[in-house]
């Protein structure tokens, strides 16, 4: 089973990540700051990093950056969750290393054929 | 694949209600001229909020909240600068989210004007700050088959992009054919594995939109050269690709230097300003208070297992009894620590409520022209959710009440010697097992000779002038009572204190005040922790059980027939501590069938303050805490009674509301009831006979 590992400030975003990804057949794990994902990711191993922009602490952006400095997550897809109203992060995204982005709000069914675009 | 979003609906709503009270409260600080550097914060809180509100289809939230969010992001670009006009528009902004999230939450449709008047005067004041946001519109056109020309640059893979994956996306739109261009291959000694060196030329056949294919290659559109030409075209113009959207985010860029969200500098304190409800806390759990109800529900029967255990025991043998007995005591040790244990899980701190009483305070203060301070202690004090609901209205319509009442203006402060600016305190402590909450004012305190002016003019029994100065206080939660001059658009806004305090009974608490002349005024709530449990006064009626909330019993006596006189109307009054006050057999007022009162009756002498009621009953049983069952699910809501609870013996016993009861005493709910055609109420009026 892929590993996902899904970081977002909001509750019920994370909620609804999981709800939606463990139901199309992937091990979710949850964080909901930057900080969190930083130390989910460095202790277990992820086929898939979503993360938001705008959260508290390290934002996704540093994420991103950061996760990249990592040997072992140097080519795992890392896909950036933003808003229309944000569309600059997407080339901060970029610049940091993200492999892609899902726009906000996203439908169940986009999120998963998302996912599974690079994981499957 | 289509997946049901109702299930999050819940958690949306919760969560958007702290945001919003984020906001709210960063937004009153910012006009205190502290706050700036919340304005990053208040973004994040916004841009939540708008994200979630999409994702669950609700347009005209979005709507206005992308327009907050826009401010905020101007703001954040002007150091954390907001004009006073920015900062009212937004105050009302946020009321009418409010109001849009309750409409939300019943599916009463939302009018349209009121969106729209928000929208508008947000983006007067968008345009105050800025030309106007450019709409972005990203026109397709289909086409019937598609040739590309993908040429990654090397770096596509250190991205964590794959063409394969790519390729595998193409062939869910059509037929796809792949050419690749290995010349560029090094000898394998001088490959690196993550860097692309293969070009491809790939067709494309079916009638796809344009923006399907140019959405696959979204990701690496930085990373490639890639041409996407219509397949059949005769001349296929070649184009480098730049998606609409992408093309407007670097106009926006350019325009708008993008601030990253700043880290550092005390964050912390800001952290837990903004973030009351915790939403980031890991070490939290959102459970539904149902899920913890049925938790209080099984302790509950577990402690009426034990009380028929302990009864079986009794009849066993005297050598079986002592172990059994050990077993017994420690088995009730841990129900007794399970119980307040599961009960913790529904405390939640007063700031739940507080966190409204700024707002209320600036608003009111600033419509009454008076210069007004809020202090809150004791925030942290925690109290039970179903008790904290419903103390919310009660608190606030208190403290108005000292704002509009009990505060002068300020030149009259200037004048009695007093600082300008007026405080109300609000003060939280746990004291003996229940929450204590003392609202108080400097303002002038309450005038008892107006006080006893007015209930005069309003006819209210029983009034002299050497009346204890308690007891003319107390007149203040006389209904209809009102010393105020005139009447402001506050007071006659709403609800009277004497509404105000009948909640507070209801909820097994009581509110009482004390004030002193040119000092101030002081409110006290004292409420239980929680309304899921209570400690019973089990007493017998008849051939029933019924239970008495011990909190509201003032006394229990042997029925004495010489204290019982009776009214000109037949109502029928007992003596009590030089007072007259209503006595009625309970289960009449229960609309039980009552037998007439026999030998040893009981007289117990219910309620509060002066709203005292003594109910006869047959016989006084064990007390002991019972687990409150809700009626109102298989029944309505029954007026007279609190719910009911499962007795040691497995019956039910019927838990009796004295607060509902004491509504019984009022003449003028007892005749609007009987013209409604209420039989309980008019049942108040029996004969007296029929209470000896």
């Amino acid at each position: 089973m892929k590993r996902v590992l899904a970081a977002d400030d909001s509750a019920t975003i994370r909620q609804m990540l999981v709800t939606i990804l463990t139901e199309a057949g992937f091990d979710v794990t949850l964080a909901a700051d930057g900080n969190e994902a930083l130390e989910r990711a460095s202790t277990d191993p992820f086929d898939l990093v979503l993360t938001d922009v705008n959260m508290p602490g390290i934002d996704g952006i540093s994420l991103v950056r950061a996760l990249r400095r990592f040997e072992a997550y140097r080519y795992v897809p890392i896909i950036v969750i933003t808003t229309e109203s944000s569309l600059e992060f997407r080339t901060l995204g970029r610049d940091a290393g993200a492999t892609g982005w899902i726009v906000k709000p996203f439908n169940p069914a986009r999120l998963v054929e998302t996912v599974q675009r690079v994981l499957v | 694949m289509s997946i049901n979003l109702d299930p999050f609906l819940d958690s949306f709503f919760e969560e958007s209600a702290e945001q919003i009270a984020a906001l709210e409260s960063g937004l009153l600080r910012f006009e205190s001229g502290e706050g700036a550097e919340l304005v990053d914060d208040l973004f994040r809180a916004t841009h939540t909020l708008k994200g979630n509100a999409a994702t669950f289809g609700f347009r005209d939230l979005v709507s206005v909240t992308h327009r907050l969010e826009t401010i905020l992001d101007r703001a954040r670009e002007n150091c954390g600068a907001l004009d006073a006009e920015a900062v009212e528009v937004m105050l009302a902004t946020v009321d009418g989210v409010r109001e849009m999230m309750v409409r939300l939450r019943t599916r009463d449709p939302l009018p349209g004007q009121r969106t729209a008047r928000l929208v508008e005067r947000l983006q007067q004041v968008i345009e105050g700050i800025t030309s106007a946001p450019v709409n972005p519109s990203p026109p397709t056109s289909p086409a019937i088959g598609w040739a590309i020309q993908f040429l990654p640059h090397q770096s596509l893979m250190a991205r964590g992009n794959d063409p394969v994956l790519i390729f595998r996306a193409l062939e869910r739109l059509g037929v796809l054919r792949v050419e690749a261009d290995v010349s560029a291959l090094p000898s394998l000694g001088a490959m690196h594995p993550a860097t692309c060196y293969i070009r491809w030329r790939l067709t494309l056949e079916g009638d796809i939109p344009r923006d399907l294919v140019e959405e696959v290659f979204e990701w690496v559109a930085d990373d490639c050269e890639l041409v996407i030409a219509p397949l059949f075209a005769p001349r296929p113009a070649a184009r480098r690709f730049a998606p609409p959207a992408l093309a407007l985010a670097l106009d926006d860029s350019a325009e708008a230097p993008v601030v990253p969200v700043a880290a550092g500098r005390g964050r912390e304190a800001v952290d837990d300003e903004v973030r009351t409800g915790g939403a980031a806390d890991l070490n939290a759990v959102r459970i539904a208070v149902d899920k913890v109800d049925r938790l209080i529900n099984l302790v509950g029967q577990l402690a009426v297992t034990q009380s028929v255990l302990d009864r079986a025991v009794e009849a066993l043998p005297e050598a079986l009894r002592a172990t059994l007995r050990d077993g017994l005591d420690d088995l009730s040790r841990h129900a007794h620590d399970l119980q307040e244990s599961v009960l913790e899980i529904r405390m939640l701190p007063l700031s739940f409520v507080c966190r409204r009483l700024p707002r209320v305070v600036r608003d009111l203060s600033r419509a009454l022209g008076k210069e007004v301070d809020l202090h809150v202690y004791g925030e942290e004090t925690e109290l039970d959710k179903s008790v904290l609901e419903q103390i919310s209205d009660p608190l606030v319509h208190i403290v108005r009440n000292c704002i509009d009442h009990g505060m002068e203006p300020p030149q009259a402060r200037r004048a009695a010697g007093k600082p300008q600016r007026g405080t109300v305190e609000v003060r939280a402590m746990h004291q003996q097992g229940r929450v204590v909450i003392e609202i108080a004012d400097d303002g002038p305190g309450i005038d008892c000779h107006k006080v006893l002016a007015a209930a005069r003019k309003r006819g209210v029994p029983g009034l002299s002038d050497d009346m204890p100065r308690e007891r003319i206080l107390d007149l203040v939660f006389h209904p209809g009572l009102s010393t105020a001059d005139s009447v402001s658009e506050v007071s006659g806004r709403g609800v009277g204190l004497d509404v105000v305090r009948q909640n507070v009974y209801a909820l097994g608490g009581t509110l009482t005040v004390e004030s002193l002349p040119g000092v101030g005024t002081r409110f006290t709530l004292q409420l239980p922790l929680t309304l899921a449990i209570i400690d019973g006064q089990f007493v017998r009626v008849g051939e029933d059980t019924l239970v008495l909330p011990l909190v509201s019993i003032v006394e229990s006596m042997p029925l004495d027939s010489t204290a019982l006189r009776t009214m000109a109307g037949q109502r029928v009054l007992y003596r009590f501590r030089d007072d007259y006050i209503p006595v009625e057999r309970l289960d009449h007022l229960l609309g039980l069938n009552g037998v007439p009162c026999g030998e040893g009756a009981i007289v117990v002498v219910v309620g509060w303050g002066s709203g005292l009621h003594a109910l006869v009953v047959d016989g006084l049983l064990e007390q002991h805490q019972v687990v409150v069952k809700s009626l109102e699910r298989n029944f309505r809501n029954l007026g007279g009674l609190l719910g009911a609870t499962v007795l040691g013996d497995g019956t039910v016993g019927l838990i009796v509301d004295v607060a509902g009861l004491m509504r019984f005493d009022s003449v003028d709910l007892m005749r609007a009831a009987e013209a409604a055609g209420c039989t309980r109420f008019t049942q108040v009026e029996r004969p007296a006979a029929e209470v000896h």
